[in-house]
Parts: C-alpha cells; sequence; structure tokens
C-alpha cells in the first residue's frame, strides 16, 4: 500500500542498522533489543520512524535506523549490562524514549509498543546531544548532516560518501542504492550551472543542514520509472555565501600558472567570476570548467587534473569568465522568469615548431615527398557572451537568447617546404612567411516561442513553435604572404611573391524554423485509422547574404611598392536563399502491461521539399551566376523502445535519411590564387549538387538492477554519396599540386562504434568500473590524380579504415586511494586501388597507469606514468613515456592554505607525434611540446558561508 | 460559514420536486484512527484472477461486481475483462476494431457501467465522446446509442441510469435544464434533471464521482466543489451526506463567487483544502469515501461508521497475521474500487503481493489455499489479485 519507491527508501535504510560507536572484535556484542513504533492515541503503527540507540550515560550514538511497515524495529549487536537510551522520533510526533539494559543473562529483549504523540518538541526529561541521521519526510528521505561526525574541513562530497546507499563513482557520478542521481540541486535549483561537483565540491558540511533523496515518477503504469534527485538544503543562515580560490605556482623553466574565482550566491541570485593564467597547457573551454577546477575539495583522491602533455607547441593562456543566474519569481509562483548570463574571455599565444613528412603515392613504385619545416607564432582573443532570458506562463514559453562573440587572431607563419620525387629527386623548395591579422564579431539573437495545445481545444492543431535566429557578422582580414618557390626541374615556375590581402565580409543571416500540428484531429476527426496518425507540417526557412570586398595588391620587387592585382581584387555579394517545407507524419504501436512492461514502435516518416537558390555577383562577370534548385527530401525513422519495468530497457533507432550537397562559390568559379604552388585551389563549374544517403542504427541497453549496473550500446552508420564532390588533382614536374573538385560516385562509409559501462560496487568501501569503447570506420573515396610525369590520368580509390579503442578500469577505495588503468589502441589505414600496392599505416598505443592517495585529510600524492608507441609507414616506431607525480597539503585550521609539488614529465621523453593520413597522402612528423618542469603552487581558499551574526 | 457555504451550494444547484434527507457529517482527516487488519475486517479473502494469454492484463483501473462477475478496466491492455467471481477468466470486451485510437492507454475505453438484469454493459471511448457502446457479456457489441456527450455514468438500477453532461441540457418543454440527469434504460428520455452544472474557470477533479454497489439499486453522486454526497435511486435524490471539514480544509464560501475568477487554479494550489469528494460507498452502517486535496495525500481514503461517529483511515491499517502479513491496497493510498453490501473490494499487484510474501517469511505467516496456490504457481507477471474486505460490525 505504500509506494514503491517509498519502500525502496525504507529498505535501503531499514534493511541495515548502522553502528556508529566503535565496538569490541569479540562476540560480547551479541544482544538484541526489538519493539514497534505506534501512535497509541489514534491507534496506528508509524513506519518510517527514526529509532536511534544511544548510550545512557553520555547519550552518544550507538546504532539507528527507520521501523518497517509494520512499525517495527530490531537492533543486533548490543552492548549487554550497559544503560542504554532508545528514542524514537516521527515527523509531526514529539520524540518518545525508553531506558533499557540488556542484561548478560539474556539474548534479547521485547520493548514492545513505544508510543507516541502529536506535536513538536523535543524529550523533556533528557538531553540528547546526537541527533538522528536520518529520517523520512512524507515520500524524501532526509539525511541530518549534523548527524554525520567528519573532518571539520569536510564538503558536501563527503558528507555523501558517509550516507547508506549512496556511491559517489570514481568518474564523479552519484548513484543511490544503484540509481543514477539525475541532478543534484541546491535549495531546489541547480548550484551555478549542472555540474554536480561545483556544489558537492564547495559547499563545507557545516552549512548543510539537510541532503534529501527522492524520486520524481514520470509514468503511472510504471513503478519504477523514477528519476532520482539529490538536494542540498542549507541551513536556515546559511543560505547565502561566497567561496572562491587564489592559486599561483612558478616552477623551471619559467613555467607558472595562477587562477582566481569568487563565487557569490544567494536563494535567488547566483554570480561567479573566475580566471587563470599559465603557460603549462591547461587550457579551459568554459567558465564551468575553469570553476570546476577552482573547487575547494578539487578532485579529491581522483585523477588531478593536470597539463595536457600532448599539446602542440608551447602554450600561454590567460582565461576570465562570469556566471550570473537571477529567479525574478519566488520557487512556488506558478509563473516563472529567469535570468541567465554566460561570459568568457581567453587569450591565447602559441608557438608550435612542426616538422612533417608527407608521402604521396602518384603511381607504382612513384611517389612524391613533401618535407615542411614550420615555425607557427599566433595570439587568439576571444570573447564570449551569451545570455537567456526565460518567460514560463501556464500556456507559452518564451526565451530569448543574445549573445556575441569577438575573435582576433594574430598568426605568422614561417615554413620551409620542398618536394623530392623517388624517381627524380628534389623536384622544388619553398621558403614562405604568412602574416596574418584577422577579426570576426558575431551578433545573434534567437527568440523561441511554445504554445501547447490546451485541452480543451480539440477542434484545431493548436500545438505550435516557432524559433527565430537572426545574426549578423562582420570579418575584417590582413593578410601578407611572402613565397619564394623555386623549381629545380621547370625554372619557368620559379617565382617570388609578396601579397597582401585586405577583405572586409559581412554576413547577415536569418532563420526561422516553425512548426504545427497536429491535424489529424481537424481533418479526420476521431476514432478511424487516419487519426492514429499524427500529421504536423513544418517550415525551416534561411535567408544569407554575403557582401565582401577584396583588396589585393603585390609588391613590386623593383620599386617596392604595392601594386593592386586586379584579378584578386574584387567585390562580390552572394545570396543564398534555403526553403525546407515539409509534411511529418508519425505513428505510434504501442504494447503495454501496467506494472510490468511497455513495448513502443514510433514510426516517423517525412516528406520534405528543399528550395535551394544560390546567386552571385562580382566585378569579375565569369563569377556571375544564379542557380535553383528543388530537392525531395525524404526521412524515415522507427524507433523501438522495450521497457521491462525494474529491470532493463533495450533501445533501437533506425533512421534513413537523403542530404543534398551544393557546390559553393570557391568550389565553382573562385579567383584562383597562386601564391603557394604546392596547393592551388581551382574551380569545376560544372559541378552538380551530391546527393547522400545514410542509414544509421542505434541500440542501447540499460539496466534498472539496483547494483551492479550495466549498460552497452552499438551505433553503426552507412552512407554513400552520389555525385560526390571528388578531388582531382594536377601534379605537375616541380610537386606543386593543382586541385579543383569532380563529382564523382563511389563514396561509401560505414561507421561503428560501441560501448560498454559495468559498474562493481564490492562492498561499501571498494569499487571498480569497466568502461571499454571501440571505434572503427570504413572509408572509401574516389578521387582523380594526374601527374605530369606519367601524363596518366588515374582514377583511383582510396580505401581507408580507422579505429579508436580503449578499455579503462577505475578502482577507488573511499575517498583515500584512486587507481585508474587504460589502454588504448588506435589504428589508421589506406590503400589504393590503381596508384599503388602499398598499404599506408600508422598506429599508436597507450598504456596509463595513474593513482592517487589521500594520506591524511591533508596530504595527496598522485602519480601517473603513461608509455606511448607510434609506428607509421615509412618511419620507424617511436617510444617515450611520461611520468608526472605530485603531492600537495593543507594548512590552516579551516585547510585554507594549499602547498603544492609538482614533478612533471620526469623522465624528460614528452614527445607529440602526428600520424596522419588522407587517401593517397600519409603523414608523420613531430612538434614541439612541454617538456620536464617542476613547480610549486600555492593556493588559498577564501570561504565564508552565512551572514555574521 | 462552512454550513453556509453548503446550503449555498445546496440551494444554488438542486432543482426544486424532490423530497431528501440531510445527514450531516463531521470529517476531520488529522484525526483519523488506524489499526490492525484484523480489529476493522472480519476477513480478507484473496481472489487471483485467471492468468492465460488470452485473460492476461495490467492494473484493476475499474471494478464493478455483479452477482457472477468481476467487470474489470484495464486502461493499459484496454479492455474490460470479465472474470466469474472465483476468478475463471469469462469473457473481454474490446473496442479496438471499431475505434482507432493514437494512443490506447490514455485515450482508449473512457468508462462503462453494467446493467446486471438487461445483461448489457454501457462503454464510452475518449475518441468517440458522442457514442455509447452496449455489449453483452459475451463481448458482443449489441448497439450504438448516438448522442449527447456523456462525461459520466453507472447504471441504477435495471430501469434507470445516471448520466452526466460537460454542460446543462435544456428540457424546453419541461422548463428544466441540468448536467445530472437519470434516463430510461434507452438513455433517450431525460426523465429527471437532478443538479446544474456548477460553474468554474478551473476544473479539477479526480477519482469515480459516482459509485454503485452490487445490489443496491442506488447510486452516490459527487462533484468538485461541492461538500455534498447525493443517494440517488431510479425516483430522484434521496438522501444527501453534508461533509463539514475543518476550517483549514474548507474552501472559502464565496469561492465559486465571479470575485474569485482567475484565482481558484493559485488557492486550490497553495491551499491544503479539500476540492471535492469521491469514491463514495456505504456498507453495513459505514461510509467509505475519498477526499480530494492538491497536497500530499492528494486522494486520502477514509472510512466513517455513522453511528458512533468514529473515522478511520484504512492507509494507517496495518496488515497482521489475519492475512499473512499481505498488502490489501497498491499505490500511495488506499484505493477502494467496489462495494457489497458487507466487503470492500481493492486489487494487489503479483509483484506487490510476492515481494510483501518474501518479506513477511521471518513471521511464519498462514495462508489461505487460494492465497497458497497464487504464490506457488504464479509470478510478478501474473494478473492483479482482487481483494475483499469483510467489514466488522459496530466500528
Amino acid at each position: 500500500m505504500r509506494q514503491v519507491y517509498k519502500i525502496i527508501f525504507v529498505f535501503l535504510a531499514a534493511t541495515s542498522c548502522f553502528r556508529v560507536v566503535a565496538q569490541k572484535a569479540d562476540s560480547a556484542f551479541t544482544r538484541s533489543v526489538r519493539g514497534r513504533v505506534q501512535d497509541s492515541t489514534h491507534n496506528y503503527v508509524l513506519s518510517s520512524a527514526t529509532v536511534a540507540i544511544y548510550t545512557a550515560k553520555d547519550t552518544s550514538l550507538v546504532s539507528y535506523q527507520l521501523s518497517n511497515n509494520f512499525g517495527e524495529f530490531r537492533f543486533d549487536n548490543l552492548p549487554p549490562d550497559i544503560p542504554l537510551r532508545l528514542v524514537a522520533t516521527f515527523v509531526g510526533y514529539k520524540a518518545a524514549s525508553r531506558l533499557f539494559i540488556i542484561s548478560s543473562r539474556d539474548k534479547s529483549i521485547d520493548l514492545k509498543n513505544i508510543n507516541m504523540m502529536r506535536g513538536e518538541g523535543q524529550l523533556s526529561d533528557v538531553v540528547i546531544t546526537a541527533i538522528p541521521p536520518v529520517r523520512m519526510n512524507g515520500d524524501t528521505l532526509e539525511f541530518n548532516a549534523d548527524a554525520f561526525k567528519l573532518d571539520k574541513n569536510a564538503v558536501a562530497e563527503d558528507l555523501l560518501r558517509k550516507l547508506p546507499g549512496v556511491t559517489v563513482w570514481g568518474d564523479g557520478m552519484i548513484t543511490v542504492n544503484g540509481r543514477k542521481v539525475n541532478e543534484v540541486l541546491v535549495e531546489g535549483k541547480p548550484f551555478f550551472g549542472n555540474d554536480p561537483r561545483i556544489a558537492t565540491q564547495n559547499l563545507p558540511k557545516g552549512v548543510i543542514d539537510k541532503i534529501q533523496v527522492y524520486r520524481q515518477n514520470k509514468d503511472r503504469n510504471n513503478p519504477f520509472d523514477s528519476t532520482t534527485e539529490v538536494n542540498i538544503k542549507l541551513k536556515a543562515d546559511k543560505k547565502l555565501g561566497h567561496f572562491g580560490k587564489l592559486g599561483a605556482g612558478y616552477g623551471t623553466g619559467k613555467t607558472y600558472e595562477s587562477d582566481a574565482s569568487i563565487n557569490y550566491f544567494a536563494p535567488r541570485t547566483q554570480l561567479g567570476i573566475v580566471g587563470a593564467a599559465n603557460n603549462i597547457n591547461k587550457l579551459a573551454n568554459s567558465v564551468t570548467q575553469l570553476m570546476q577546477n577552482s573547487t575547494y575539495k578539487g578532485v579529491g583522491a581522483n585523477i588531478e587534473y593536470q597539463p595536457d602533455f600532448s599539446m602542440a607547441g608551447t602554450n600561454k593562456s590567460v582565461s576570465a569568465g562570469l556566471v550570473f543566474q537571477h529567479d525574478f519569481n519566488e520557487e512556488t509562483d506558478s509563473k516563472k522568469e529567469n535570468i541567465e548570463a554566460n561570459y568568457f574571455f581567453t587569450k591565447r599565444d602559441n608557438n608550435t615548431l612542426s616538422s612533417i613528412q608527407s608521402i604521396t603515392s602518384i603511381g607504382r613504385d612513384s611517389t612524391l615527398t613533401q618535407q615542411n619545416y614550420s615555425n607557427d607564432q599566433s595570439s587568439e582573443t576571444t570573447h564570449d557572451f551569451k545570455a537567456k532570458y526565460d518567460i514560463n506562463r501556464p500556456d507559452f514559453e518564451l526565451t530569448f537568447l543574445p549573445s556575441f562573440q569577438l575573435h582576433t587572431l594574430d598568426n605568422t607563419n614561417i615554413s620551409d617546404q620542398s618536394s623530392t620525387s623517388n624517381t627524380q629527386g628534389l623536384q622544388s623548395i619553398d621558403t614562405s612567411q604568412n602574416d596574418d591579422h584577422s577579426q570576426k564579431n558575431l551578433y545573434t539573437l534567437e527568440t523561441k516561442f511554445h504554445r501547447p495545445k490546451l485541452s480543451w481545444q480539440n477542434n484545431g492543431p493548436g500545438d505550435w513553435t516557432a524559433d527565430y535566429i537572426i545574426n549578423f557578422e562582420h570579418d575584417n582580414d590582413n593578410r601578407t604572404i611572402n613565397s619564394n618557390f623555386q623549381s629545380l626541374i621547370v625554372p619557368a615556375q620559379s617565382q617570388h611573391i609578396i601579397r597582401n590581402y585586405n577583405t572586409q565580409t559581412d554576413n547577415a543571416g536569418q532563420h526561422l524554423n516553425a512548426q504545427l500540428g497536429n491535424f489529424s484531429y481537424w481533418l479526420f476527426g476521431t476514432g478511424n485509422f487516419m487519426s492514429t496518425l499524427g500529421i504536423d507540417l513544418q517550415n525551416e526557412i534561411n535567408f544569407n547574404t554575403q557582401n565582401q570586398n577584396a583588396l589585393v595588391r603585390d609588391k613590386d620587387t623593383l620599386s617596392g611598392s604595392y601594386v593592386a592585382n586586379a584579378y584578386l581584387t574584387n567585390h562580390s555579394k552572394y545570396n543564398v536563399v534555403a526553403d525546407n517545407p515539409s509534411l511529418n507524419l508519425s505513428r505510434a504501436f504501442t504494447k503495454s502491461l501496467a506494472d510490468r512492461y511497455k513495448k513502443t514502435l514510433l514510426v516517423n516518416v517525412s516528406a520534405g521539399l528543399q528550395l535551394y537558390s544560390q546567386k552571385n555577383t562580382s566585378e569579375h562577370t565569369f563569377q556571375n551566376f544564379s542557380r535553383d534548385y528543388q530537392r525531395f527530401i525524404p526521412t524515415v525513422s522507427l524507433k523501438y523502445s522495450d521497457n521491462e519495468y525494474g529491470y532493463f530497457e533495450n533501445l533501437f533507432l533506425l533512421n534513413y535519411s537523403e542530404t543534398p550537397g551544393y557546390a559553393t562559390v570557391e568550389q565553382l568559379y573562385p579567383l584562383v590564387d597562386s601564391s603557394n604552388l604546392y596547393y592551388v585551389q581551382e574551380g569545376n563549374p560544372g559541378l552538380k549538387p551530391s546527393k547522400k544517403r545514410q542509414i544509421s542504427l542505434n541500440f542501447l541497453h540499460t539496466s534498472f538492477k539496483a547494483t551492479n549496473t550495466f549498460t552497452y550500446g552499438l551505433e553503426v552508420d552507412a552512407g554513400a554519396v552520389d555525385n560526390y564532390f571528388a578531388d582531382s588533382a594536377i601534379i605537375d614536374a616541380s610537386g606543386g599540386y593543382r586541385h579543383y573538385y569532380v563529382n564523382l560516385n563511389g563514396n561509401k562509409y560505414l561507421n561503428g562504434n560501441g560501448k560498454l559501462n559495468k559498474a562493481f560496487r564490492i562492498d561499501k568501501s571498494n569499487q571498480l568500473q569497466v568502461l571499454l569503447s571501440g571505434d572503427l570506420e570504413f572509408t572509401q573515396n574516389p578521387n582523380y590524380i594526374l601527374p605530369v610525369s606519367t601524363n596518366e590520368s588515374v582514377l583511383n580509390v582510396s580505401a581507408g579504415t580507422n579505429s579508436y579503442n580503449s578499455v579503462s578500469l577505475i578502482y577507488s577505495y573511499r575517498d583515500i586511494l584512486a587507481i585508474n588503468i587504460l589502454q588504448g589502441l588506435n589504428f589508421y589505414s589506406s590503400r589504393q586501388d590503381k596508384i599503388t600496392n602499398t598499404n599506408f599505416n600508422n598506429s599508436s598505443r597507450n598504456s596509463v597507469l595513474s593513482a592517487s592517495v589521500n594520506c591524511t585529510g591533508k596530504l595527496n600524492v598522485s602519480s601517473n606514468i603513461t608509455y606511448n608507441h607510434y609506428t607509421s609507414t615509412g618511419s620507424s616506431a617511436t617510444n617515450f613515456t611520461i611520468w608526472n607525480a605530485n603531492a600537495s597539503y593543507r594548512f590552516l585550521k579551516a585547510n585554507n592554505l594549499g602547498l603544492k609539488i609538482s614533478a612533471l614529465d620526469l623522465l624528460h621523453q614528452n614527445k607529440s607525434i602526428i600520424n596522419s593520413g588522407n587517401n593517397y597522402t600519409i603523414s608523420h612528423g613531430s612538434v614541439n611540446v612541454l617538456q620536464q618542469y617542476f613547480m610549486l603552487t600555492v593556493s588559498y581558499f577564501p570561504r565564508k558561508f552565512g551572514r555574521k551574526p | 460559514m462552512r454550513i453556509l457555504l453548503i446550503c449555498i451550494l445546496s440551494a444554488l444547484t438542486l432543482c426544486p420536486g424532490y423530497a431528501q434527507s440531510v445527514f450531516p457529517i463531521r470529517i476531520d482527516p488529522d484525526n483519523a484512527l488506524g489499526g490492525q487488519l484484523s480489529q476493522l475486517f472480519d476477513a480478507v479473502d484473496y481472489i487471483p484472477l485467471e492468468t492465460t494469454n488470452e485473460s492476461l492484463f495490467g492494473r484493476v483501473d475499474k471494478l464493478i461486481i455483479t452477482n457472477k462477475y468481476y467487470f474489470i478496466l484495464d486502461h493499459s491492455t484496454d479492455v474490460i475483462l470479465l472474470f466469474t467471481r472465483a476468478g475463471r477468466f469469462y469473457s473481454k470486451i474490446s473496442l479496438n476494431r471499431l475505434v482507432k485510437t493514437p494512443n490506447r492507454e490514455s485515450l482508449g475505453i473512457h468508462d462503462f457501467t453494467v446493467n446486471e438484469a438487461a445483461g448489457t454493459v454501457l462503454v464510452t471511448h475518449w475518441e468517440k465522446q458522442n457514442c455509447l457502446y452496449v455489449f453483452d457479456f459475451h463481448g458482443n457489441l449489441q448497439k450504438i446509442i448516438k448522442d449527447k456527450v456523456w462525461h459520466s455514468f453507472a447504471c441504477i438500477d435495471s430501469a434507470h441510469y445516471l448520466m452526466e453532461s460537460g454542460g446543462n441540457i435544456l428540457d424546453s418543454a419541461k422548463h428544466l435544464s441540468g448536467n445530472c440527469i437519470i434516463t430510461d434504460r434507452n438513455i433517450a428520455i431525460f426523465e429527471k434533471f437532478l443538479l446544474k452544472k456548477l460553474e468554474s474557470d478551473f476544473n479539477i477533479a479526480a477519482g469515480q464521482s459516482i459509485t454503485n454497489m452490487l445490489n443496491s439499486n442506488s447510486i452516490f453522486y459527487t462533484r468538485s466543489y461541492d461538500y455534498n454526497a447525493y443517494l440517488i435511486n431510479g425516483n430522484g435524490i434521496q438522501g444527501i451526506y453534508q461533509f463539514l471539514f475543518p476550517l483549514g480544509y474548507t474552501l472559502p464560501k464565496n469561492f465559486l463567487d465571479s470575485s474569485f475568477i482567475g484565482k481558484q487554479r493559485d488557492y486550490i494550489f497553495n491551499h491544503n483544502v479539500v476540492y471535492g469528494l469521491s469514491d463514495i460507498y456505504k456498507v453495513k452502517d459505514n461510509l467509505l469515501f475519498c477526499i480530494q486535496k492538491f497536497e500530499a495525500p492528494a486522494h486520502l481514503s477514509l472510512l466513517y461508521n455513522l453511528k458512533s461517529g468514529n473515522l478511520y483511515s484504512p492507509y494507517n491499517v496495518t496488515p497482521d497475521s489475519s492475512n499473512g502479513f499481505l498488502p490489501f491496497s497498491s499505490g500511495d493510498q488506499v484505493n477502494v474500487l467496489a462495494a457489497d453490501s458487507s466487503s470492500f473490494y481493492t486489487s494487489v499487484p503479483a509483484y506487490e503481493l510476492i515481494a510483501a510474501y518474501e518479506a513477511s517469511k521471518d513471521k511464519s505467516p498462514v495462508y489461505k489455499l487460494p492465497i497458497q496456490a497464487f504464490l506457488k504457481k504464479n509470478d510478478r507477471k501474473s494478473n492483479p489479485i482482487i481483494v475483499r474486505l469483510r467489514l466488522r460490525d459496530n466500528l
């Protein structure tokens, strides 16, 4: 008669009798006590009442449990001949108490009925210093934070680890009785975004009043269908506060890192400001990531966030951001309005020195080898702002999403390239410098509106959604290239070009997506076959206009002045209008049995029409064109789910879609720029639109078992492209390439990836997770190649295989020890059907072992070692090992001050290997990377919760 | 004030012309008693329902008992199943071939009632709301009556039905109107106009507003925002049970006035008031009913003894050795589905019964033969079990 999830919670708490005090390891503690809690006035038992046993002398907590559905309790392993006090508490009742002693002659005693009276209040005859740790409040299981004795600097995560049935996994996931916690809320709302660790690793245990665990049931026919949520309820005087971090470190080789954050929260407002700067490859992609890396708790005994040693070049980064969230209404209001804003600033300076060798097959026993040494220096600045204003009413939802992104890039690239033929020897060399200064400003406003069909509106298609986006982008690019190309085979091809490009581009776009439905009732009434179909109309329309002014000037080597390049200087306007009206039909077939299972097959068929219009006007008349296309775009999708309530769910998705591709101005009528003879892009006005046909299958198995959950899934995509935009390359005698696209059939691909996740909760302290993932891709790309040396055009098909696989084990022992073992294997293989018999292969193997130990509450030691093995056709194998270690210690009473010593790349072996392949070319090389350094870091965590008294 | 509200509502909504007895009942939900199962019930019988491929169903969403059969509406399979009183499958009624629906679970069969004397079952469907489908007990369609849209209905006796429509129906010839009327067995003639519709800008309702009992020839009728339970037979309203609640549970007296328009929804959501009654049965000297609120427990079942004035909460009744410590209802409240002259009927899903059986093994329970056989032969996927709870006298 009680709800199932209540039974589960009570089972969770009541099947375990939680001992609190240390006990002797002999058989002296073998006595038991039982009884029943009841409301004698109203003559019923109280299930889920908290029953706690204290020592009578000093009222220290011995053990506690919740009464079962019959109001019964039973404590085992109690000490004999010691005065004990049983205290029963229940929401809405005065606490009841009973003093007792279990004589050593008795094995157990029965306290019979513990009567409770309505009202609030504590016991008058005894002062209980230990608070019962758990209680049922309606359907919510509440853990009283003050009842759990932890280190005084413990945070919410430490408390969660102590709660019966709650598991904090090595990868950060939280489960309650085996079920994943979907959301961790603070005071009923997300805390500085959706990453629960911001709350669980920052909020001190001392400010927490209760941890509430509850389930939200969604499907009335499925008593097991619910999502588990955790809410952290703060103490009444701790509902506002601030916390943050100040950190700085300096190391050998002038390495440094620093970060600062301050976060303020109040019942209806949250504001966080964060910043970081370093030159050790710690790059954040978002404010949330920066905040996550600045938590007070850090990552505990888990694997430490550390520099990315595989990142190319040397990097300096400065990041800063702000998050803001404000609710305009109280939680109980049915009308809700809230605003969120997020600003992120990054400045990254990079210097990469690379050496890459690319081998291209141009015929049987004939190869070209390009060697490229480059020095690339760039400085990139990005301001990214996003805001969201939400208005929720019972009959509509309206959302405004303004955003802007300002991006500047300064880049200088100096490179030395050469091309060598295996038959002719060195063909050409090129020295070039490319200086680029570009600025891109993008402003966007998106408006979303949804009005659901109200239940009493039965006579028409009342459910409609509209999404309108308007954006404007201004790009300013100033680039100078200084290229000195010398051909040893055809000296006439040699050239020295100093060319300046000043390009101003304005892009204006509008996007409107509107959906209206369901028309079924309106068209066919109810109760007939046609009424079982869902019929929606959708229209998605895009307008894009691009205005471009390009001023290109060449430097006259004699006069030293720049002269306009009449061919490349241009003003153009490019308009694209794409309208996609579609009629969507859907039908659901369901077989269900309440309390047992539900099997659903959902069929969606969409008949779409794409009207695509492109028009380009240019000062160069050959670029003026206008093309209009009409394409039928069908989509079919099948979704089958088998939900065996309480056991598992299998989900299958099958999709078929057709997508056209249209050639751009650059692919049709480009202004051909020959400043880099190793790569000249030409046009092909005869290009026809391509058509991609894809079929994809997804399968996911999710276990609902309470222990050792098992999840696995598989995704397979297969497709073919008709009139594929295939590369056609003409290779001249100097090793230069002229590319253009041609339509070819025969492009095919097959991608598959699988994943498996099995969690073992060995016991309360030991956890193990096994994660496997595998990804396999087969591609078949047709292409043309025409080496001038043979003057024979070859239609070649490149068959490529790519695979990425990993298996990892994550073991953790409480929050004391974490061990991670990972084995990764990637490989690439390419085979040509015409050009050569030689297969191109490259591979990499990475073996990682990492461990972290919390020796005391203050000292943490961690280390990880990665063995890397790379192979590539035409190159010898490369092996290197990266070994990192660090130790940190927290000082002061509140552990506010941290000191960390890091030793990175202890073996001084770090390398960055580039292995890549594309059709009949394979590349292998290396770039400069961050290498060994030692660093000392000091961190301070300012924290204050609640007002001053 | 509460009495005034009841009087105003009664005066506003009752049509003149019927003599009624009025029984005021004071209910304080916070002081309902509980007890052991055997303190309230003489006997508890578990009636397993035969599980075969043909008779497999999900949940007992509505139960009507006749002298020979259990009639069970299951929304998840969208059928009405007939089982003998011994639990043997007899037949089933389906509208799948007659009415197509995009969602059988929530837009399938809406409601049904049984006329035992006529051997007919009246069925309505969400997708054809203006049709009444008449079946025999073998599941054969006899006729379709196309008429008004009926929200709810029940068979009063072999010759009369109580029918409730969404809006008031006007009989200009007799100068009468109302949305709750008594019809003859053909549903064609509007015999008696009982109550007019209560106008509100916020419609909320839960539970069964019309309930009948085996062999009683009368039914109970309730509706939202009205604390009266109307006892109706073929002649009209025979009695009114006027429920009075403590002030904190009572709607404001002007709740249905124009001054409250636009505020009714928020008031219901933010105050723990009773907005209606439902699922009323009278067995022996007891009224079993459900009070509807927005706050938990939203649908609270209560048992009131008309003689002693004692109020019991079945939710607080604990299984004991008399029923082998097994559950006697399912869900977050005790959901009474039907009644006869001595007993109430509930149902329990098989998985819940089996889970309780496993959990109670240490109590060494003794089970009656039907439940022993069920536990031996069935599993958690078997059909739900009907539970008959025979009330003690003099509660």
